[in-house]
């Protein structure tokens, strides 16, 4: 009987020890590295030929509050575009980025940060009681529970939106996206983010968007 | 008249000894290992070590044959590299991390091809029930998370080697599959147990 006992709780603690595993997750900031892009598929993008890009980039935040637009930093700005404009050189576009009027289709790229914070703390640790509550007892402070203390932590991430537009597709003000790419990732992470890796990670992103989208290839 | 006595003795004792396992309950702890099957091995492919089976049984009627419950819980997981997915016009890439909890609890019934008179106990049974179904994509900062009830059966084979009067080490493999559903695609997982079936008292 007693062996028996034992050997169900043994067992039954094997059993629930297995039920807790769960895989590990990821671990390298660039891991969260994602690229999507789509297009329409019904458009031939061989009937197009140029591109422009404008000088600036817009960047929406959880911090702006200003009701004109406010733009990234000049650095990685001109990282961004130089690295679309790279890309759409290398699949036969022309870049008619001086020449506005007369291009096929703008690029449209826009960046986003949004800052996530996390926050912990026990519940004993707002340990507030009232004083006399318990008879010899005064006023009780946070900090004397048990359970540890609170913790933050907080991370930023970023994220770049190039959308295609065509310009004679302009129908009742709407302006049409033929092709669009979003690379998503950390930018910042405790601080341990530098900016040479974010800013490499960048122009890996911006590459692989366009080495996935081959029907942006129209090299004759 | 001799030989009578001796003959209703034996006969006596022969069935003394096939009774002894009727009306008598079995619980089975099994560690339990899988791998996914058809669309499920091609969402996830490794070979999943993580898992456990619960399962209570009892000879109801008769000494080879067993009717109960079981409740599993395995855990398929994938950590996929860096790659790219195509879904319609829609590329991503990334490193995906999947995993699929399956979680059947079924009613089972269970014959024995030996009865308990035997040191090993082989037995094939059919098991159905309601399974759950967990499923995560992890795909840069986001989740898919997907969490569905299917309705499920499952076949299975087994084995029973005696230890001692109260104690068989059990080796069995299940086939669960999950039926599909509105929102989700059906489930199949090939399921390899080890543990032991012993009576609970």
């Amino acid at each position: 009987m007693k062996k028996n006992l034992l050997k169900i709780i043994f067992w039954l603690s094997t059993f629930l020890l297995f039920c807790g595993c769960y895989p590990q997750e990821n671990v390298n900031t660039s891991e969260y590295d994602i690229v999507v892009t789509n297009y329409n598929q019904n458009f031939n993008f061989n009937s197009l030929s140029s591109f422009a890009l404008p000088d600036s980039i817009v960047l929406i935040s959880d911090q702006t509050t200003a009701t004109t637009p406010v733009f990234l930093n000049k650095a990685t700005t001109t990282l961004i575009l130089n690295q679309i404009a790279t890309n759409l050189t290398n699949m036969g576009w022309i870049n008619k980025s001086n020449d506005t009027a007369n291009a096929s289709v703008i690029i449209l790229p826009t960046v986003f940060q949004t800052t996530t914070v996390n926050y912990y703390y026990p519940y004993s640790y707002w340990g507030w009681y009232y004083p006399g509550y318990y008879p010899g007892y005064g006023w009780g402070y946070p900090g004397y529970g048990y359970g540890g203390y609170p913790m933050t932590s907080s991370y930023q991430t970023g994220s770049l939106l190039m959308q295609m537009t065509y310009r004679n597709g302009i129908e009742a003000g709407s302006v049409p996206i033929l092709w669009t790419g979003l690379i998503n990732g950390l930018i910042n992470s405790g601080g341990s983010t530098s900016t040479s890796s974010v800013n490499s990670r960048i122009v890996t992103d911006i590459n692989q968007a366009f080495t996935q989208s081959p029907y942006l290839n129209i090299k004759k | 008249m001799k030989k009578l006595y001796i003959l209703l003795f034996l006969f006596a004792s022969l069935s003394i000894q096939s009774m002894a396992q009727m009306g008598q309950s079995y619980i089975t702890l099994n560690y339990s290992t899988s791998i996914g099957l058809s669309d499920t091995h091609d969402d996830i492919s490794k070979f999943s070590f993580r898992g456990a089976s619960f399962e209570y049984r009892n000879f109801v009627t008769s000494d080879v044959f067993a009717l109960g419950f079981d409740f599993n819980w395995n855990v398929l997981y994938d950590d996929k590299p860096y790659g790219t997915y195509q879904y319609q016009t829609v590329t991503l890439t990334g490193n995906m991390d999947r995993s699929l909890n399956l979680l059947p609890f079924m009613l089972t019934a269970d014959y024995f091809l030996a009865d308990n008179d035997h040191v090993l106990q082989p037995y094939i049974g059919f098991g159905l029930g309601p399974v759950h179904s967990i499923e995560n994509v992890d795909m840069g900062l986001y989740r898919y998370n997907n969490k569905e009830w299917h309705f499920g059966i499952k076949p299975q084979i087994g084995l029973w080697y005696y230890l001692n009067e109260t104690t068989k080490l059990s080796l069995s493999s299940e086939l669960v599959y999950a039926f599909k559903t509105k929102d989700t695609d059906a489930r199949q997982l090939a399921t390899f147990n080890i543990g032991f079936a012993f009576t609970p008292y």
